[in-house]
């Protein structure tokens, strides 16, 4: 049914409290600037409202979450599953992704060119992608194609074709790209990072593998793969923008009833608890760069681990808030030693990586080097996050959460993410109780707990040959070349 | 508030709703995708207000209270295309903007957003620079004294200039010296443009970056950020009248400056085929080609975009079934239409698989734009495309930054916001005569100009 007025499901706020907070805000403005006022408090709405959210699960175990928004005539609609290429054989690196390349290249009774010509035809975009943890097939368009959406979204989950001509031609377009990410610094310092991180784990070549390994996947390979995470009872159907919740759900029982679940495979290996053991440097040689580009990273934190949320405060501090954060202070506004810095969790079912990033020109890569190091020292030790940073990590937080849960479609991509960890949906609408309830000390001990830059692998992309004498002071430096 | 028009759907039971979209489906795999003349969108710009102050300055205010968020946007009326003595400046002066000013330091402004949850930057193109903030309602008081602040009383010195030069210099070398399509980009416009502005890359020449002066700045900031030389626009969750209350508080002591005068180059017909060749180390040569094409809101454009689908949008395009799916020579190809403020390109480019040829790739890729003009489109093509274009319209409706962008784009290139419905009118106009009739007259071969970006040639053995 329509609304007869717009209304996102997201919560419609009180325009009375609106009204009230503004006129608190300007009444003060007039007598000093905003900037010397506290800041005003911020409007806890609920991210779902009451009852919005309909969720439900098939007899087969599929999982289904709806969020109906009248407010513009799309619909998203799509599937995802609870594994990713974390699960693939490390010899065949990249069978997910050529995976889900191949998913949308005939499913049902459409062939590559029909399928393409269905989508295109509705202006709809149709996509799977896949990461170490999840495969989510996305749709959208238009909300009166909702039913050709639900097509897709059942063909790729159930019947994709996988017709051998396809495999091949999307195997060879993968290795094209991987070829074409050499010409990137910024994909290569990604990559040869995880690889001096994780080595031999599956983590330590990208999500779409390398040359090598998809050169060794079968066709066979791509079949298993897909019959092996696609399960009804691995999976969450979701669907967020116009449309009647009950009558896609007699759909969906149309589409998944007759789905029958199969057993999930198991999850990944614990990648090393400890990378590296001691501090190592690694250049990738490319002579013909004027810039370097750095990353100082190691071993870091799960998904799910309860530490995120003050880590995630303790990385807004150091890198993760942009102009706010110590790292873009140092390197790039007092320096002026970088365009850009940042730091990050790589957040994974298993332990992703800690890592810092960033790029100068190749006579400022030593100091560079040593203010990251520096910095990451400091506040781990000398110089903890103070009241006043805490207090501004937490704000960056929240308020970056809210503005990313805009749309309704917005809302559910976070939901599924949620979904695909096994964590509770309710903890959307807890976050910001639980960033407003960290404190300081609990900050500063787990900077001390997981900031180790003593052995920090660094890993250098630029021209050798000029950095090496550059590098020695911070450790053992190996050269290698892709 | 916006008036309701209602959209195909509205009141029309699930049930009947299948046959709707079944309907809609099997004519698109019959070939006749169903065009959607009837249909009509609910546009939020409805609520679209407008003020001026007394300095000159404009103020657009759309409220949207559906979700606590507000898009704050202030767009300056220069872009590279308004440098004179450095190319660069424009840009540069986008840097110094976060510099600090009188009463705050170096970078506080985008530390106390950001300190806020808000999302703060800055873009700078050919023909405007734009500031935008995307915070919480509660902040937008913030916003607002923070951008009067540097729109004020910005500290131009040379400590700061001197910092932020090799900021941008870095930013440089990232984007365009140690990237083959930032080299590649950079040479087809300087390739392409002889005469107008539009050739110089908008992030300058490393030369005038490096040598760029304070006096410079202080003189590009007192010509183009004037009040009667920007504009601002808010959209999202906030109250129209204290707002601009406020803003006439904050900006309205800011001097009104002299009228702006425009570079009146035009740029000459081109007389023939250009050509460039950059060794670059790359294992994906780039092959990169532009015509001339009219500037935005020609009426030509409409079908210039509606081709541009045809050649890429989706995999069903032409471009990408032609040398990505069936030849496996290209790793991505496409063409369209770019407009700006004063003329326009239609580029067509495409990354060469590794182990292919530049020149093969270049010989397919024109003979499917030149067969397009030959021989015409199909009505399938054209109905496609429409859609797409149709559906990407809506979808910009979705967040306030998106609307507020929109307002701050149509003002700027038209001084009104063209309604939806308007546009989607222009769009469904288009016949596949249009379409054939654009083609032949604008990618005419003695008006084309090609980049490749190649590797370096061993060099023969003595």
């Amino acid at each position: 049914m329509r609304h007869s007025k717009p209304c996102r499901t997201l919560n419609v706020r009180s325009i009375l409290l609106c009204l009230t907070l503004s006129s608190l805000a300007l009444g003060c403005a007039g007598t000093k600037p905003a900037w010397e006022l506290p800041p005003p408090p911020v409007h806890a709405n609920a991210i779902v409202a009451e009852g919005a959210l309909i969720k439900r699960t098939l007899p087969n175990g599929l999982r289904v979450m709806l969020l109906a928004d009248h407010s513009r005539p799309m619909v998203s609609m799509g599937l995802a599953v609870r594994r990713g290429a974390a699960i693939e054989p490390v010899e065949k690196a990249g069978v997910g992704a050529l995976c889900a390349e191949v998913m949308q290249r005939g499913a049902g009774d459409r062939d590559a060119l029909a399928m393409a010509d269905a989508a295109d035809a509705l202006g709809a975009s149709v996509g799977v992608n896949i990461n170490f943890d999840s495969v989510r097939i996305s749709t959208s368009g238009l909300a009166r194609d909702g039913d050709t959406l639900l097509e897709f979204v059942r063909d790729m989950a159930r019947k994709p074709r996988f017709d051998e001509a396809e495999i091949e031609k999307a195997r060879s377009e993968q290795l094209a790209g991987l070829s074409s990410s050499l010409d990137n610094p910024k994909t290569l310092l990604g990559w040869q990072l995880e690889r001096t991180l994780y080595g031999e784990h599956r983590y330590g070549a990208p999500v779409s593998g390398l040359p090598g390994t998809v050169a060794a996947i079968t066709p066979d390979d791509v079949r298993d793969f897909h019959s092996l995470i696609f399960q009804p009872n691995n999976a969450v159907f979701y669907a967020s923008g116009d449309f009647d919740s009950d009558a896609l759900i007699a759909k969906l029982e149309g589409a998944f009833g007759d789905w029958h679940p199969g057993p999930v495979p198991q999850s990944v290996a614990a990648p090393p608890a400890q990378v590296p053991v001691e501090r190592k440097v690694v250049v990738l040689d490319r002579p013909e760069m004027s810039q370097v580009q750095i990353a100082v990273a190691h071993e870091g934190l799960r998904r799910i681990d309860p530490r995120r949320i003050p880590a995630s405060l303790l990385n807004n501090v150091l890198g993760g808030s942009g102009f706010s954060s110590r790292l873009m202070v140092q390197l790039r506004s007092n320096a002026g030693l970088t365009y850009s810095v940042r730091s990050g969790f790589a957040l994974r079912r298993r332990a992703g990586r800690f890592g810092v990033t960033t790029f100068t020109r190749a006579k400022q890569m030593r100091p560079a080097i040593e203010l990251l190091l520096s910095e990451i020292e400091a506040i781990r030790g000398s110089r903890p996050p103070d009241a006043l940073e805490l207090r501004n990590a937490k704000a960056f937080s929240v308020g970056h959460f809210a503005l990313g849960l805009e749309t309704s479609q917005s809302v559910m991509a976070s939901l599924v993410n949620l979904d695909v960890y096994g964590l509770p949906e309710d903890s959307l609408d807890s976050y910001r109780a639980r960033i407003g309830a960290v404190t300081q000390s609990e900050v500063a001990a787990l900077a001390k707990d997981l900031l180790h830059p003593d052995r920090a692998a660094i890993v250098i992309v630029g021209p050798a040959e000029a950095l090496l004498p550059e590098l020695a002071p911070f450790g053992p430096v190996e050269v290698v070349e892709w | 508030m916006t008036s309701r028009i209602s959209y195909l759907r509205s009141g029309v039971p699930a049930a009947s709703l299948c046959g709707l979209i079944l309907a809609s489906f099997l004519f698109a795999g019959l070939g006749i995708a169903e065009t959607s003349s009837a249909q009509q969108f609910e546009d939020p710009i409805e609520g679209l207000r407008e003020i001026t102050l007394d300095n000159g300055l404009r103020v657009y205010t759309l409220e949207d209270h559906r979700t606590p968020v507000v898009s704050f946007q202030v767009w300056v009326q220069a872009g590279s295309k308004d440098e004179t003595r450095y190319t660069g400046l424009a840009h540069l002066f986008e840097h110094m903007m976060f510099k600090g000013s009188k009463n705050l330091g170096p970078e506080r402004h985008a530390q106390l957003v950001g300190s806020r949850g808000g999302r703060i930057n800055a873009f700078t193109n050919r023909d405007v620079t734009v500031y935008h903030e995307d915070v919480t309602s509660e902040s937008l008081p913030l916003v607002i004294d923070l951008e009067a602040e540097r729109f004020g009383n910005l500290d131009i010195s040379e400590k700061t200039l001197t910092s932020e030069r090799e900021v941008v210099l870095e930013e440089r070398r990232l984007k365009y010296e140690d990237r083959a399509n930032g080299r590649a980009f950079e040479a087809l416009s300087a390739l392409a443009w002889k005469a107008h502005p539009y050739r110089t890359p908008v992030i300058g020449w490393r030369s005038d970056v490096a040598a760029v002066t304070v006096e410079a700045c202080r003189e590009f900031f007192d010509t183009y950020y004037a009040p009667n030389n920007f504009f601002i626009v808010i959209a999202g969750d906030f109250e129209a009248e204290e707002t601009l209350a406020h803003i006439r508080r904050a900006f309205g002591s800011l001097p009104r400056g002299e009228a702006v005068l425009r570079a009146p180059t035009i740029e000459p017909e081109q007389d023939g085929e250009r050509r460039a060749v950059i060794e670059f180390e790359v294992q994906a040569p780039l092959v990169m080609a532009a015509w001339h094409a009219p500037a935005t809101g020609h009426e030509d454009g409409a079908a210039l975009d509606v081709s541009g689908q045809i050649f890429s949008g989706g995999r069903s395009s032409r471009l990408y079934r032609s040398l990505v799916y069936e030849a496996q020579i290209a790793s991505y190809a496409q063409a369209y239409y770019a407009e700006y403020m004063h003329a326009g390109l239609y580029y067509a480019h495409a990354a060469v698989r590794p182990g292919e040829s530049a020149q093969e790739v270049e010989t397919r890729m024109f003979a499917e734009l030149q067969r397009a003009a030959d021989e015409g489109v199909s009505d399938e093509e054209v109905a496609k495309a429409k859609r797409q274009l149709e559906v990407s319209l809506v979808e910009r409706l979705g967040t306030t930054h998106s609307l507020a962008n929109r307002i701050g784009l149509e003002i700027s290139f038209f001084g009104k916001v063209r309604s939806l419905q308007s546009r989607l009118d222009q769009i469904q106009s288009v016949t596949k005569e249009d379409v054939q009739r654009v083609l032949k007259k604008y990618l005419r071969a003695n008006q084309r100009s090609v980049v490749w970006v190649v590797p370096t040639p061993e060099e023969d053995s003595p």
